[in-house]
């Protein structure tokens, strides 16, 4: 069960990028980030990450035309 | 099994390159490989919902040119005439592309090909139609949306996997030799092991993903289900290779992808079995007998087999999890705003899970990446291939389905890992659960080592014929050859 405080953490994360799911599947992502919670903090606190650079490279030339 | 394979009624070859075979020798054409096929949907799709559109006369008039093509001398290849499906996430100038949305935009690549369906058409493949998927390549099938639901032609109560999942459905139910799947978290590989056939998620970049709806930028690999490891290695052969339109695929060489598999053996080829991650309390006891058979298979043929622990599992897991959600919400974010009641519940809630992750986490996540890109590399220069079980169980109800969405799927899926590492994976039939549904064994690599995947899971078709098997539902189809 959510706390209270990531219950609000959510709904205003949910509200920043403009969603309002009805309850049912509010209540699912209450739950479900409440089940990352535990997950996103032992991302942090990998020692072997601490130094690595992040699986992003951005390329200063210009791009090829889309498809 | 080198002599063809007819399928049961005799209609056609089973597998992609007895059908090439059968075509240069002038025993079949294309036109009738391909009139069988579309006779084959005709009986069957009403109950497997394999397509979402069928192009029967583009499809017939594309086999008449492979037909006229090869009465000239001209052989583009072992796809040459072959009808293939193409999962509708990717565009095809047939018709339009719907990634089974009421959102996406209609005139989204109207009359363009995906850079890997011109590739398809270049080499002579006949594009048989789009084939079912899930939402935007995520979540769940919806009955209540006017798309095909697709089901397992082992068993039509169940559903086939996802996100690939007609391509895997027609494949198994011989509605095509062949197609075009895409795996952002394991959408070849779970179809290719719910549906008994083979499926190749190629290395990240290897394939071009110009041309497809994107689900995760970074994880979305393309890629082909087809009955063997060699039909899958052909069919890459057509569609691998560096596009300028797509910054992220990779100039490699492409080579023949089955040309380490003559011979059989796997003398030499040392193989990783992971057991730690993949069999959870709950999980079907089949997988473990099937998988365990399949290990000693491997060793039969002259593997050298070791324990390993993929590094940093759990963490992996997250990491790509972040990515994929993170990676959807920046696609998606202004239509679920601004058209939340038109995606399905199953595409919009785990989409919607994306706002819930910082900047932050997601930069974390792409870090935790690469430790465990260089901590596998490492454990992957005493190992070749490393095997697992596909899934802790076989595939669910479609009820289970609608009901439990897509993480009920997920959980039971040991494929995601190698998405966020970006290796590529192979799916090969490893045999079947008490109640007649098939099983998968995933063969993952060093990037760009293809070629090795096919030769191990060729080597271990070739001791059995798991992937020859043929669900009842299309073996009492009547013979529909022209």
């Amino acid at each position: 069960m959510p706390d209270r405080d990531q219950t609000t953490l959510v709904d205003l994360q949910l509200a920043a990028a403009g969603l309002d799911p009805g309850p049912v599947e509010r209540a699912a992502l209450h739950a479900m980030h409440a089940a990352f919670a535990p997950g996103i903090d032992a991302l942090y606190a990998l020692p072997a990450a601490r130094y690595e650079v992040p699986a992003l490279v951005f390329d200063p030339r210009t791009p090829a035309p889309e498809w | 099994m080198s002599q063809p394979t007819p399928t049961p009624d005799g209609a056609a070859p089973l597998t992609l390159l007895d059908a090439a075979r059968a075509l240069r020798e002038g025993s079949v054409t294309s036109v009738q490989l391909t009139r069988a096929a579309l006779a084959r949907a005709d009986a069957l799709d009403e109950r497997l919902g394999v397509y979402l559109e069928r192009f029967d006369a583009e499809a017939l008039a594309s086999a008449r040119r492979a037909d006229a093509e090869r009465a000239d001398g001209v052989d583009r290849g072992p796809l040459h005439g072959i009808p293939v499906g193409v999962k509708d996430i990717l565009a095809a100038a047939e018709g339009a592309t719907t990634a089974q949305s009421l959102v996406h935009d209609p005139a989204w690549g109207s009359g363009k090909d995906a850079t890997v369906v011109a590739r398809l058409r270049a080499a002579g493949a006949v594009i048989a139609g789009k084939t079912t998927t899930m939402e935007f390549a995520i979540g769940a099938p919806d009955p209540a949306k006017p798309f095909p639901v697709p089901h397992n032609p082992w068993d039509v109560e169940r559903w086939p996997g996802g996100s690939s999942s007609g391509t895997g459905a027609g494949v198994a139910a011989g509605l095509f030799l062949a197609g075009v799947g895409t795996d952002t978290g394991g959408s070849i590989r779970v179809p290719a092991a719910f549906c008994g056939v083979t499926g190749l998620m190629p290395t990240f970049g290897r394939v071009p993903n110009s041309g497809c709806v994107p689900l995760g930028f970074s994880l979305d690999h393309i890629g082909p289900l087809a009955r063997t490891a060699r039909d899958c290695g052909a069919f890459l052969e057509a569609i691998a290779g560096p596009a300028a339109e797509d910054p992220s695929s990779r100039d490699e060489p492409v080579g023949r992808f089955d040309a380490g598999a003559a011979g059989g053996s796997l003398e030499g080829v040392r193989v990783g079995v992971e057991r730690a991650n993949h069999f959870p309390g709950d999980g079907d006891p089949a997988v473990a007998e099937r998988f365990e058979a399949a290990v000693e298979a491997l060793g039969a043929l002259g593997a050298t087999v070791a324990e390993v622990e993929l590094p940093h599992h759990a963490e992996t897991l997250t990491a790509m999890m972040i990515t994929s959600m993170c990676e959807a919400m920046a696609y998606h974010r202004d239509d679920l705003r601004a058209r939340w009641e038109e995606f399905t519940p199953g595409t919009r809630g785990m989409i919607a899970s994306g706002a819930l992750f910082s900047g932050a986490d997601y930069v974390q996540a792409q870090r935790v990446r690469r430790v465990a890109q260089r901590a596998l590399g490492a454990l992957m220069t005493g190992v070749d291939v490393i095997a697992t079980p596909t899934a802790g169980k076989v595939a669910p109800t479609c009820e289970e389905v609608f009901a439990g969405g897509a993480m009920s799927v997920y959980e039971r899926v040991h494929t995601t890992y190698w998405n966020a590492v970006g290796n590529p994976a192979m799916v090969v039939p490893m045999g079947f659960n008490a109640d007649g549904m098939p099983l998968g064994l995933q063969l993952a690599a060093r990037p760009f080592e293809e070629a090795l995947l096919v030769r191990v899971g060729d080597a271990y078709q070739g001791v059995t014929d798991w992937h020859l098997r043929v669900p009842p539902i299309a073996a009492d189809l009547a013979t529909v050859n022209a």
